[in-house]
């Protein structure tokens, strides 16, 4: 295989709170590949939005990358100075984020935000050619050029995801990372945002994290799909993998807990609460929940192990040593 | 609107005084002038005279739709006491020091207070700046006039405990007492601006902190918001995120604020004007309340009131063109 787009490795985010340490995300390892569609699913607070603002570097006080690496291209982003960092964000990484409803600046025109971006990435170009350039990126997504001179208040939620993914797609990055591009509006326009972010990212070759909790979703747009469960990353497949032969307790309860409209079998959640992440209990953090658990899960944290899809549970543990 | 406001102001000043005090400003001036011995015979005729020509001896209300009339015909009448200086004529050579005291002292108390309020709540804000806050905090419950009586303590009075280089600003007035000058030269531009130093400080003083505090709250608001987090994340330059990003948006309150907290800047200068001695509108109205002088009162609380509801009808007007979200029929 060639050498990844992105590589993470033991990538660890605390939140230092009066209460102690919240381990948001404790020692995830992914690599993605060129082009590659990666979905990151998991319940709220497993990490995977957490994870997807570590790539950015964009976590807040009181959080902190506490270790790791992150790698895009061979640089680690991790050891960049801030000034370096900002020119990465939205040039080789880019981010579509959750809720666009107000992600963009309600008093200036979409113009002038497409062109910041464009400005302060030393884009320095006459109006024309500026001009152009816009032009071709709302034609990319399906918007009209007349967007240009329109305020935020005057689109529709569907459209102004389409212009967030114009601005992600403006410096044709590396990694598009989508933050649930899609959880604020309704399944027809989600449908066609999706698509919209399918055709772009495959015109400028870009691989793409989309976080998320709609396997539904997951299923029609990934490749692979990591399922993350309490800051870890507990099951790495293949979307096929996945679905026809989810290793993980926790994957096939998630899978399960999938609304079945073929058959008549009732809904099903699953039982109990994550732990709290200012103290995991040692062993396996699913175990409480876990129809399957054995002694050992309450002493060992299992190893993400496997190849190519990996898991981390100590009912594969001996399968895959074997 | 704006002209209800100015009426239904203007008809409770007209009353408020007549209702309070039954005083005759005329009788008055006339005892004061017969006690310096200007005037010894015939008050009482001169008194009625005078009462008649200005209306005072009819029924309250027909005094009102009077003074309506001509106010609305743009004549401010006569000053009693200052007599035959016209009302409007007083106070047209007292407006620019208050315009100029009052646009100076809000237009840099606002921009000085909204920036540190700003910077105050972005990450990496400069220490300096966060021990300001406090002193600036504890600056803004004190009154102007207290304000202006302590700055005057201590900048314009000579102590023991100065050193040589202390800066010493001038006590009162718009210029300098001996200073005799006719035109705006150079020269008087300056001592006038040094003299309002102290007037326009005790006003920004404690104005700072008022601004400061409401741009800090709503700037931890706007910095929370998706479209900075998205500015951030599109890897904009930190300055332009700050500014067009963040302060533009936290700006609109602020702007709200500022056109109510208008009457009351205004009715503060008032009062520090009096004290430093400053020839502006509330010098005039303090010395025609002193004397009674209804019209002169009148004319001066009826100027103040259309300056307060015309800033505030300005910057009403203003808002659809900073918040497009305003804008009918866009």
């Amino acid at each position: 295989m060639s050498e990844p787009v992105l590589s993470i490795r033991d990538l660890r985010v605390y939140f230092n709170i009066r209460a102690g340490t919240v381990r948001a995300v404790d020692g995830v390892d992914l690599d993605i590949e060129e082009g590659e569609k990666l979905g990151l699913v998991g319940e709220s607070g497993s990490g995977k939005t957490t994870t997807a603002l570590a790539i950015m570097r964009m976590i807040k006080p009181p959080g902190e990358i506490a270790g790791g690496t992150v790698t895009l291209d061979g640089r680690d982003l991790i050891s960049l100075t801030e000034p370096e960092m900002r020119a990465v964000r939205g040039n080789d990484v880019a981010m579509v984020p959750q809720a666009a409803m107000n992600a963009l600046n309600p008093v200036r025109r979409i113009r002038s935000q497409m062109v910041d971006g464009l400005r302060d990435h030393g884009v320095n170009e006459s109006r024309e050619r500026l001009q152009e350039r816009l032009n071709t990126l709302m034609a990319q997504v399906g918007l009209n050029s007349n967007v240009l001179n329109l305020f935020p208040h005057e689109l529709s939620g569907g459209m102004k995801q389409r212009v967030t993914i114009a601005m992600a797609i403006s410096h044709k990055p590396r990694l598009i990372l989508a933050d649930e591009p899609t959880s604020a509006l309704d399944v027809v326009v989600q449908r066609q945002v999706m698509e919209t972010l399918e055709d772009v990212r495959a015109e400028i070759g870009a691989a793409v994290i989309l976080v998320g909790h709609d396997m539904g979703l997951m299923a029609q747009f990934a490749d692979r799909i990591g399922v993350m469960y309490a800051g870890k990353l507990v099951e790495l497949a293949t979307v096929q993998q996945i679905f026809a032969n989810p290793r993980h307790p926790y994957t096939r309860l998630l899978i399960s807990s999938l609304p079945d409209t073929a058959g008549k079998r009732k809904l099903q959640g699953i039982p109990g609460l994550p732990p709290s992440l200012l103290a995991v209990p040692p062993g396996c953090p699913f175990m409480p929940r876990c129809p399957e658990a054995m002694p050992i899960c309450g002493e060992e944290i299992p190893q993400l192990l496997g190849d190519p899809d990996l898991v981390s549970c100590h009912l594969h543990s001996e399968v895959v040593a074997a | 609107m704006f002209l209800l406001v100015v009426w239904l102001a203007t008809t409770v000043i007209f009353f408020l005084p007549r209702i309070a005090s039954d005083r005759n400003p005329v009788r008055e001036r006339l005892v004061m002038m017969a006690a310096t011995g200007n005037l010894a015979t015939g008050m009482e005729k001169v008194v009625e005279a005078y009462e008649r020509e200005y209306g005072l001896d009819q029924p309250l209300y027909l005094q009102y739709v009077r003074y309506l009339s001509s106010v609305l015909r743009g004549d401010l009448n006569v000053s009693l006491i200052n007599y035959p200086t016209r009302v409007w004529d007083m106070i047209k050579q007292r407006m620019p020091y208050t315009l100029g005291l009052v646009g100076i002292s809000v237009l840099v108390a606002f921009a000085l207070g909204s920036l540190s309020g700003a910077t105050l709540a972005w990450p990496g804000a400069p220490r300096w700046l966060k021990g300001a806050l406090p002193v600036f905090l504890t600056l803004s419950p004190i009154p102007y006039f207290m304000l202006a009586l302590l700055l005057m303590f201590v900048f314009a009075v000579r102590h023991q405990w100065q050193p040589d280089w202390w800066p010493l600003l001038p006590l009162a007035g718009a210029t300098s007492v001996t200073a005799v000058y006719d035109g705006w030269d150079i020269e008087r531009v300056l001592d006038t601006i040094k003299h309002s130093i102290l007037p326009a400080l005790s006003i920004i003083l404690s104005q700072i902190g008022f601004w400061a505090l409401g741009m800090r709250g709503m700037m931890v608001t706007t910095a929370g918001e998706d479209y900075v987090t998205l500015a951030q994340m599109r890897g904009l330059r930190p300055g332009r995120v700050f500014g067009l990003y963040g302060m533009r948006n936290a700006t609109l309150p602020q702007l709200t604020s500022l056109a109510l907290a208008m009457s009351l800047i205004f009715s503060g200068v008032i009062l520090v004007e009096v004290i430093y001695r400053y020839p502006g509108m509330g010098t005039l109205l303090y010395n025609a309340i002193a004397g009674f002088d209804y019209f002169v009162i009148y004319g001066v609380v009826l100027v103040l009131i259309v300056m307060v509801a015309a800033s505030t009808f300005i910057l009403d007007i203003a808002y659809p063109f900073i918040d497009p979200r305003v804008r009918r029929g866009a």
